[in-house]
């Protein structure tokens, strides 16, 4: 089981309409090793994964799999080959025992053909001993906890002859006692032959268990180190060192925001997702909220709007505390909600812009109730030529606008409402270069119009040029505040990643 | 670690499963009914008439209980049952001899499961409607069939074919002693062959078994096709028991047995429940209307007290899907 | 290759031409116009008015189940609404002797109830609309047949056999209460603000959401209308019929969601014009007529209709869904 190549990945390029979310990566796999890829979000590390597993064809670039050229692009094949993938979302038999989940092509059989339920159960107790586990091999699956699912799906790869398993983050929502059985597994298996490819944000962790890493940064290659040449400070100037770009300037500390408190939390609270988190937001003020995958933003950001609930804390706008909200409540407060992803939720894909951008003001648009066509082309309009929405009539719909176009349409549709707030979630995913910088312009420009602004996203670069000040959070809670000088990418990412 | 468990390991387990409940109060009632209301509970129902009810039925839970293993149903069963009731007696009327007639009335079944499971399994059409469209053709050909002078039933005279569903053995039933070699095989089927268990492989995990290699649209409309083979089963035996085809045979009869056999241990959304458990089901749910009628409730209020149960079941598990979606991070 | 086709992509074959937009009108008036042709009892007075006063019976039952389908939602409880409603008002005229308005409000108030057990089930348990509304279409019917059971076969007071044959200016009431309500309804889903929400609701629910839609609260609404509009067209039928009937409005549901569906509607959301479902209903009923015309026996009635809607869920489904998996 020495060494030697098993998987090469040869200018793989890979675009999503004007995003280029691969560019011309080359880098290769050795067999029996434990291969990090590393990168901030939007660095191009599922897009990657998602080639090497067969989901998605690249526009240029082949893969070669223990020499030879994967032929085809289905992740059916690739699981015929060897490659297998463990999700984040858990792929596992939940009404089945663990034996089965192991094991579910049911090898064993006795003379007759017929299962050999003995022998089945005799195998899995066999494999989770050898991995020091103390499992029941006949417990039903959905009563173990995650990390103990999780780590049977990795047996079911091995059980199933793979040869090189791409875990994405693993240990993600574990204790750290069930983060060291899962890190343990890994390594003994290692040392069995599997080569395995493992995707996580948390430094430290990558540090430990890899023997190379692989850095992305914007879709491209940056470097493959060993793990020993390297330490946690370099890595993070690997993942977010950049020249200074005419794009991202760090703004200047505004002197605009005042006092004024307008939107405060207070020990926000909700099981599992967030803790004790606490904030203000004052008027005319933009504020970051920056977290990695796990780390609770997804979950903040819709509490914050309604959509989901809290368990305990309390949130207050101008002073007056809100109980029991939803969506539509925290929308006559005057907030409003870019979603973070406009292919899932955010537009009406099949409907006119106009239509789209109807929605949240019916009223405004209409006389007793009645819509006024013209009125509502006179108001798209207005926002068509406010943020050069690229756009050949209203009537055309965001299926067929480019994606900088949808997500200015995005912009716009929540703008609608004049609101007092907005709630931004990855206010420039998936757009061309131009259309970012524009974007970027108006979300600057709100302030003036007496609008306060909470940014979450993931690009350090776009929070550090937008923001007043930057919140971080980290397993569910907040880590640190940074104003003004202290925000720097590589503290960012410290505080969000580090130990 | 043991290998084996001994006895009070065994019990403690069997005590856990959710079928427990059904059999003990399945029990119970028996008890109650046979106990307290001797009489009427021996004469309404005798064990021989319970058998003959109960075996139809139960043949075409099994096939019912195989797809909702697999997360599937079919409502199409009934009117399949009473057709192919009814095509058996019309060939059987025009000279053909048993053997032969029975085959056709099988084909029957197989080719309507061939409809519902290609319409499902390879073109991605909700099989809720779907068997809700051949229910209804079903029906309107059973009608089709019998129309005119035969509206009320085609005369069997074929004795070897009144046998199957007339004739005892060993003072059972011929047709209970079919619908125990069914269940048996069924339930040996799903424990213990590669077959039988991809069945919960699919039902639990439609993708994460297409990606192990399972063939899961092939299995899919097989499964459908047993269904639909074994309504016709149900319904030849039937016929041949009562030796008239009738109109009505089957009317009403699939959500009964989808009742049955979520009693029986199944779920709506798949992987659950045992074959045996849908024997369990009809059990207890003939022991229910058996109580219904010795209480003397009419068949309306029985309508009723089955459409509460089916409302109660399907927002229950709407519930508690939902809980367990909104702990991993749904809104 | 992503293996999720986007909506966008799977527009092929008929719908990518916009004529697909008009084919029910098309392909209705088409029918009609071949029996026309061919059979010469088709296109008479007596036969024609037969038919669309059929039609003025059944609209309101196709208007509840094209706004649900607009939203992506169902109720197959609408044909044993269809049938309580019908001997409840009965038996409150007859039996306890309530005055017939009152009794019709009574009725309408109780509809609504199960409208409102219908909606609550479906939006605060996140339950399926389809298979709840099988139970309270079994549990509804039960009801009925109890009613019915209870009357022992009446005939239906005079007044309240009346409804039904109301006239002005010797044609029915309820022909012109279809084409107005109808045009109206279709005038208030393309112009009036709340009624957009439909569509909004239909076509992405969280986006709706997102931006201030009350989902939960339009959708119970909407399954409230649908059962009492239902309970309307029972009122109707049972008066039409003029006394107790078992099995009246069995298999109703199902006719109306084909008619829906004939006539653009998509059991995914997002598409429904009342107007097109009633051409969809429309052409049902033609082609039904049609078989009466060609002699063919009522036995292959259900056929027809189980196969038309096969047929047309198979299209909705190649057409509308987004992603291959069952």
């Amino acid at each position: 089981m020495a060494g030697g190549e098993i998987l090469k990945i040869d200018g793989i390029t890979k675009s999503f309409g004007v995003v280029e979310a691969l560019k011309e990566v080359s880098f290769s796999i050795n067999r029996g090793e434990i291969h990090t890829i590393l990168g901030e979000n939007g660095a191009g590390k599922s897009t990657l994964v998602k080639i090497i597993k067969g989901e998605l064809k690249p526009e240029t670039g082949r893969l070669f799999f223990e020499g030879d050229e994967i032929p085809v692009i289905d992740p059916l094949y690739a699981n015929s080959i060897g490659i297998t993938m463990v999700h984040q979302e858990l792929t596992i038999f939940e009404d089945l025992n663990v034996a089965e989940n192991i094991y579910p092509n049911n090898i064993f059989k006795t003379r007759l053909g017929l299962i050999d339920k003995r022998k089945l159960l005799e195998q899995s107790r066999r494999q989770l001993s050898l991995f020091h586990l103390d499992i029941d091999p006949s417990e039903r699956i959905v009563n173990l906890p995650v990390a103990e699912q999780r780590i049977i799906e990795i047996l079911r790869a091995i059980a199933l002859k793979r040869k090189l398993i791409i875990l994405d983050e693993p240990t993600s929502g574990l204790s750290e006692r069930d983060v060291k059985i899962l890190l343990d597994l890994i390594k003994q298996l290692k040392s069995e032959g599997i080569t395995f490819v493992y995707i996580s944000h948390r430094i430290p962790e990558v540090l430990d268990i890899s023997d190379r890493i692989t850095v992305l940064k914007d879709g491209n290659y940056v470097t493959t180190v060993d793990k020993q040449s390297v330490g946690e400070a370099e890595l993070i100037r690997l993942m977010v060192g950049r020249e200074v770009d005419l794009l991202y300037s760090k703004k200047q500390a505004s002197t605009g925001t005042g006092q004024k408190v307008h939107f405060e939390v207070v020990n926000l609270a909700k099981e599992n997702f967030v803790q004790d988190v606490s904030f203000k937001l004052r008027k005319n003020e933009i504020l970051g909220i920056y977290g990695l995958q796990g780390s609770g933003v997804e979950k903040l950001s819709q509490i914050l709007f309604g959509l989901d609930t809290r368990d305990s804390g309390s949130i207050r706008i101008a002073g007056e505390e809100i109980r029991n909200y939803d969506s539509d409540r925290m929308m006559r407060k005057g907030f409003s909600y870019l979603n973070s992803n406009r292919k899932q939720a955010g537009l009406f894909f099949d409907m006119s812009s106009a239509e789209n951008m109807a929605c949240p003001v019916l009223d405004k648009v209409s006389k007793n109730k009645i819509l006024k066509r013209k009125k509502i082309r006179q108001y798209t309009q207005g926002f068509v030529e406010r943020f050069n929405i690229v756009i050949p009539d209203v009537k055309t719909k965001p299926k067929n606008l480019s994606g900088g176009n949808q997500q200015k349409l995005m912009f716009s549709i929540c703008l609608g409402t004049s609101p007092g707030c907005v709630i931004l979630n990855e206010p420039t995913r998936g757009i061309d270069v131009g259309a970012k910088a524009e974007i970027h312009k108006f979300i600057l420009g709100l302030p003036d119009d007496d609008t306060s602004v909470i940014v979450f996203s993931s690009e350090i670069p776009e929070l550090m040029s937008l923001c007043d000040r930057i919140v971080i959070m980290k397993n569910s809670r907040i880590v640190q505040e940074l104003v003004g000088d202290e925000i720097d990418e590589e503290r960012i990412m410290t505080l969000a990643a580090g130990s | 670690m043991k290998v084996t468990m001994n006895v009070k390991e065994i019990l403690l387990r069997i005590l856990k499963t959710k079928e427990i409940v059904v059999i003990v109060i399945a029990i119970i009632m028996f008890l109650i009914l046979s106990i307290g209301a001797s009489s009427t509970f021996l004469t309404i129902t005798t064990f021989e008439s319970l058998q003959a009810s109960i075996a139809p039925n139960a043949i075409i839970a099994v096939g019912m209980m195989i797809l909702l293993i697999s997360g599937v149903f079919d409502l199409s069963v009934g009117s399949v049952m009473g057709l192919s009731g009814a095509i058996t007696a019309l060939v059987l009327s025009f000279g053909l001899p048993a053997v032969p007639a029975v085959l056709v009335g099988l084909g029957v079944g197989l080719g309507f499961g061939f409809v519902n499971g290609f319409l499902v399994a390879y073109g991605g059409v909700n099989p809720l409607i779907v068997t809700i469209g051949t229910l209804y053709i079903g029906r309107g050909l059973v009608n089709a069939v019998m129309r005119g002078e035969l509206r009320y039933g085609i005369q069997i005279k074929n004795q070897s074919f009144l046998v199957l569903g007339q004739g005892m053995t060993l003072g059972i039933y011929n047709m209970f002693w079919i619908m125990l070699v069914v269940l048996l095989l069924a339930q040996f089927l799903t424990l213990k062959t590669n077959l039988g268990r991809r069945l919960y492989f699919i039902g639990s995990n439609y993708e994460a078994a297409r990606l192990v290699g399972v063939k899961v649209r092939r299995t899919r409309l097989l499964t459908f096709m047993l269904s639909g083979f074994f309504a016709a089963m149900a319904g030849i035996l039937a016929t041949s028991r009562f030796g008239i085809s009738s109109l009505y045979l089957g009317v009403n009869l699939e959500l009964k047995i989808i009742i049955s056999c979520l009693l029986g241990g199944a779920s709506i959304a798949g992987g659950q429940g045992f074959v045996a458990g849908s024997f369990l089901g009809v059990v207890f749910l003939a022991l229910i209307v058996s109580i219904f009628n010795i209480l003397e409730i009419s068949p309306y209020w029985q309508n009723i007290i089955v459409g509460i149960i089916l409302v109660f079941i399907v927002s229950l598990d709407a519930y508690l899907v939902t809980k367990r979606k909104k702990a991993l991070g749904a809104i | 290759m992503t293996k999720a086709g986007n909506k966008l992509d799977n527009r092929r074959g008929l719908s990518s031409i916009n004529v697909g937009q008009y084919s029910i009108y098309i392909v209705a008036v088409v029918a009609f116009l071949f029996l026309s042709f061919t059979r010469p009892n088709f296109f008479r007075y007596t036969n024609i008015y037969s038919l669309v006063f059929g039609l003025s019976m059944e609209f309101l039952l196709v208007i509840g189940i094209t706004l649900l389908l607009i939203m992506g939602e169902v109720d197959l409880s609408i044909g044993s609404v269809y049938a309580f409603a019908g001997v409840f008002t009965g038996m409150l005229v007859y039996e306890l002797e309530i005055p017939l308005i009152i009794s019709i409000l009574i009725c309408l108030i109780a509809t609504g109830a199960i409208g409102f057990i219908n909606g609550f089930l479906v939006v605060r348990f996140r339950a399926n609309s389809l298979m709840i509304t099988i139970g309270t279409m079994i549990l509804f019917r039960g009801l009925a047949d109890v009613l019915i059971n209870f009357l022992k076969g009446i005939t239906y007071p005079y007044e309240y056999r009346a409804i039904a044959n109301f006239k002005i200016l010797n044609i029915n009431f309820t022909i012109f209460l279809m084409f107005i309500v109808i045009v109206g309804l279709e005038y208030l889903l393309v112009n009036h603000a709340s009624f957009r929400k439909l569509y909004y609701i239909g076509e992405n629910k969280l986006s709706a959401k997102i931006y201030g839609v009350r989902v939960e609260r339009v959708k119970h609404t909407v399954f409230i209308i649908t059962s009492m509009t239902a309970g309307l067209a029972g009122i109707l039928g049972a008066s039409r019929s003029g006394q107790t009937v078992w099995n009246t409005g069995q298999g109703l549901e199902f006719k109306m969601i084909t008619a829906a569906i004939l006539g653009g509607a998509s059991l995914f959301g997002g598409k429904g014009s009342v107007v097109k479902s009633l051409f969809g209903l429309f052409l049902l009923t033609i082609i039904l007529n049609g078989l009466v015309m060609y002699n063919v026996d009522p036995v292959w009635t259900d056929v027809v209709v189980g196969f038309v809607l096969i047929l047309a869920i198979v299209f909705d489904t190649r057409i509308n869904r987004e992603k291959l998996v069952f």
